[in-house]
């Protein structure tokens, strides 16, 4: 062993940071262990350009784009703005049984550098719903278990929005929203004319509103550049936030280009006693000792460090007694909503520089609500109105003088929305390990064989329905639905392959995310999901993070791990 | 760092809001500078026909127009660069095609086409019925293989027009320029 620490976080993302920041503010001697490079806060190479310091004008290159083949599958990643967040496919490949978009960045940071920022609560409409319907297994907590988490996470990360009172989304720890534009106004006040249960809010962000001190961050200055990086430090990321937190207690030691390959168990002790890693740019195998592993490197990668880390005990991956390890992926299915525009609010002061989106909650299969026939769960919108740039010409044949002048000018608003649809966790939905296909370091990829299924393809049915309902309901015009063919991954929300459960026969980790059989390994980020839910999950990953780290430091005062 | 990046830095670091017009009363110094290169993608006769597309496209009028930007050159690196090898084929066989039909109706070669030449072969083929501009863009969108071969010089001529007319939009319309005309309206 090179050297022993108290704790292990592997992964730097908006998990990673949490237990990072957590496990040192509780004075733990911490290895952070992040797979790709180092990028300190402010590190954001594009953060302050403008569209014409780009040389292809944000477009990718073609030779950057056949490095890129599943990042480009997003139609945005691989911008030259931010596809320096994302990997090299050649260098990272993976295998597709059925097609699943593995959307990700090696980096400090993660995906926190560039995740949408929607900062939205589960609700114990979600966490009875398993267990209600006989679907999978039930969630070992309920909403209080992890409200005080929620309400500790949004202190610290910042999250601007509206609280609704709605027992669906719970109310949250929130400063001032960001304003509607007055066609979204309109469109609120036009739902609410015509519906009872539905609502348009603007969105819960995780950008900075209000006269709350953030050490070293500042308000959002309306720059929508987030997914670049902000130097404001702005919105939350590892970067801005948590990992800084981290380092000023003195008690973290942060490691790039640490590539877990094991983690080691002792079976004499019945407990993780470190990991293996490979030094990403040396190749050089090193070991590192702690009492306690956090498991942050995200749904996959936990889920395939995990496997790998195979004994006489666990022959088939380190807590796998269940054989659940890798099942149950899920990921939201979204891109299904409708379009439409209005001739009116032309005369309004506009700018488009909102780096936030409204929110319509879920209304399906609520409570109080009569069941859907064709699906169970239910799906929220979110969505924006803008006015349209020079883009609205290009499937036109104009020229010439008028169109040079008319695109000068705002052209029409135009609103749009996609709907957000939970996702059921089903056993055959899975990742599993091809040690026939090593990539370069030696190491087994990935296999997925994923897939929605017939209650996602019915929910999409309504979703697009009622979008277009909705808007036609609210007069505008030229309303066009929308249904793009979609696969696991491409919402960049999967989860659920080592998920939460109370039986150790059926779950991979317990109700304080310990991995049943090996209680001082804990599993924090997405896999530890056990059902989708239709919100944005990032905030729900820090809220059972900080859980955990509280149940962790807890137990080894009491010498228990 | 270059000096507007230095700025705005400075601006940020601070945490003061600096106004579009006053961004433009600083940097006013750094505007898009006309510069001529030797061309990566068309060859210099067809670069003629691509200078005369575009700046009939995006004319000069009170403000400045596409050829002032230098925008056929835009054009060009971004053939070169950011279209895959499809669709550098394609426009290969675009402006092939774009060639002869100029022969054809105006008499002219390309390279011997006045402006008013010019003018007759957009006005053409894009000054056409709504109906028929859908049908170009569905012709545009269908699968390529899929297509007669009656049709393909057709997509060839069109694929070349439009590719040179929203390459010539985004060049524009991004430029520091009019993104600064844009934040002074």
């Amino acid at each position: 062993m090179n050297k022993a620490y108290d704790a292990i976080v592997i992964g730097t993302g908006v998990s990673g940071g949490w237990a990072a920041k957590e496990l040192c503010e509780h004075g733990l001697k911490t290895l952070v262990l992040e797979r790709g490079r180092m990028v300190n806060h402010g590190e954001y190479p594009t953060a302050t350009k403008d569209s014409w310091d780009f040389e292809f004008r944000g477009k990718p290159s073609a030779d950057a784009n056949a490095k890129q083949p599943i990042q480009s599958r997003t139609g945005f990643v691989t911008q030259e703005t931010t596809a320096h967040w994302f990997v090299n496919d050649l260098e990272h490949p993976y295998n597709e049984t059925k097609r699943f978009d593995w959307i990700r960045g090696y980096h400090v940071g993660g995906r926190s550098l560039t995740w949408g920022r929607q900062a939205l609560r589960m609700s114990d409409l979600d966490f009875e719903a398993n267990k209600l319907e006989g679907i999978a297994v039930d969630w070992p907590i309920r909403y209080k278990d992890i409200e005080p988490w929620y309400t500790k996470v949004e202190q610290f990360i910042g999250v601007c929005g509206e609280n609704l009172g709605l027992p669906h989304l719970p109310d949250s720890h929130l400063s001032p929203a960001m304003p509607l534009n007055e066609v979204e106004k309109d469109f609120r006040d036009q739902i609410s004319k015509h519906y009872k249960n539905r609502y348009l809010t603007m969105g819960r962000f995780a950008n900075l509103t209000g006269d709350t001190h953030h050490t070293g961050r500042a308000n959002c200055a309306y720059r929508n550049r987030c997914m670049r990086g902000c130097p404001l430090g702005a919105y939350f990321s590892s970067n801005s936030s948590t990992l800084p937190a981290a380092e000023r207690t003195g008690n973290m030691t942060l490691r790039p280009h640490s590539i877990v390959s094991e983690i080691v168990y002792d079976d004499t002790s019945k407990r993780a006693t470190g990991v293996k890693i490979i030094d990403a740019q040396t190749h050089e195998t090193l070991k590192f000792s702690a009492k306690i592993i956090f498991c942050c490197a995200s749904t996959v990668g936990t889920t395939s460090i995990l496997l790998q880390s195979k004994s006489e005990r666990f022959p088939n991956g380190l807590g796998n007694d269940s054989g659940e390890l890798g099942h149950n992926l899920m990921d939201h299915h979204f891109r299904v909503g409708a379009t439409g525009t209005t001739t009116k609010f032309k005369q309004v002061p506009y700018t488009n520089n909102r780096p936030a989106s409204f929110h319509i909650p879920r209304f399906r299969n609520l409570k109080d609500t009569e069941p859907q026939p064709n699906f169970l769960r239910g799906y929220s919108f979110q969505g924006s109105a803008s006015r349209t740039d020079w883009r609205r010409a290009i499937k036109e044949l104009s020229y010439g003088e008028a169109l040079k002048d008319e695109l000068l000018k705002p052209g029409p608003w135009r609103i749009g929305m996609t709907g957000f649809g939970e996702c059921l966790p089903y056993h055959e939905n899975k990742m599993t390990l091809d040690y026939t296909k090593k990539d370069q370091w030696g190491l087994p990829t990935v296999t997925f064989d994923a897939e929605f299924k017939e209650n996602e393809l019915e929910m999409r049915k309504d979703m697009q329905q009622e979008a277009i309902k909705m808007l036609e309901l609210a007069g505008f015009e030229d309303v066009k639905g929308f249904d793009t063919a979609l696969y696991l991954g491409h919402a960049i929300h999967e989860m659920g392959t080592a998920r939460m459960g109370h039986d150790p026969k059926t779950s991979v980790v317990n109700k304080y995310n310990q991995i049943h059989a090996v209680p001082n390994v804990y599993v924090t980020d997405g896999a530890c999901m056990t059902s989708s839910g239709n919100q944005n999950p990032s905030l729900t990953y820090m809220a059972l993070t900080a859980r955990a780290v509280d149940h962790a430091v807890k137990q080894l005062k009491q010498n228990l791990l | 760092m270059d000096r507007r990046t230095a700025l705005k830095n400075m601006a940020l670091s601070f945490g003061f809001a600096v106004s579009g017009s006053t961004i433009i009363s600083l940097f006013n110094s750094c505007s898009d500078e006309k510069t001529t290169v030797t061309s990566e993608f068309f060859k210099a006769s067809e670069m003629y026909n691509i200078a005369q597309l575009v700046d009939l496209i995006l004319p000069k009028t009170a403000t400045v127009g596409a050829k002032d930007l230098n925008t056929a050159h835009f054009v060009d690196k971004m053939c070169q660069h950011v279209l895959d090898d499809q669709q550098q084929k394609e426009m290969r066989l675009g402006v092939t095609e774009f060639s002869k039909r100029f022969l054809k109706i105006t008499g002219n070669s390309t390279t011997e086409g006045t402006r008013q030449n010019y003018e007759l072969m957009l006005s053409t083929y894009f000054n056409i019925s709504k109906d028929q501009e859908k049908a170009v863009f569905e012709m545009l969108d269908s699968d390529y293989n899929g297509l007669s071969n009656a049709i393909k010089p057709d997509y060839h001529l069109y694929t070349f027009l439009t590719t040179v007319r929203e390459l010539s939009l985004l060049g524009y319309y991004t430029s520091q320029t009019i993104m600064e005309l844009d934040l002074e309206a």
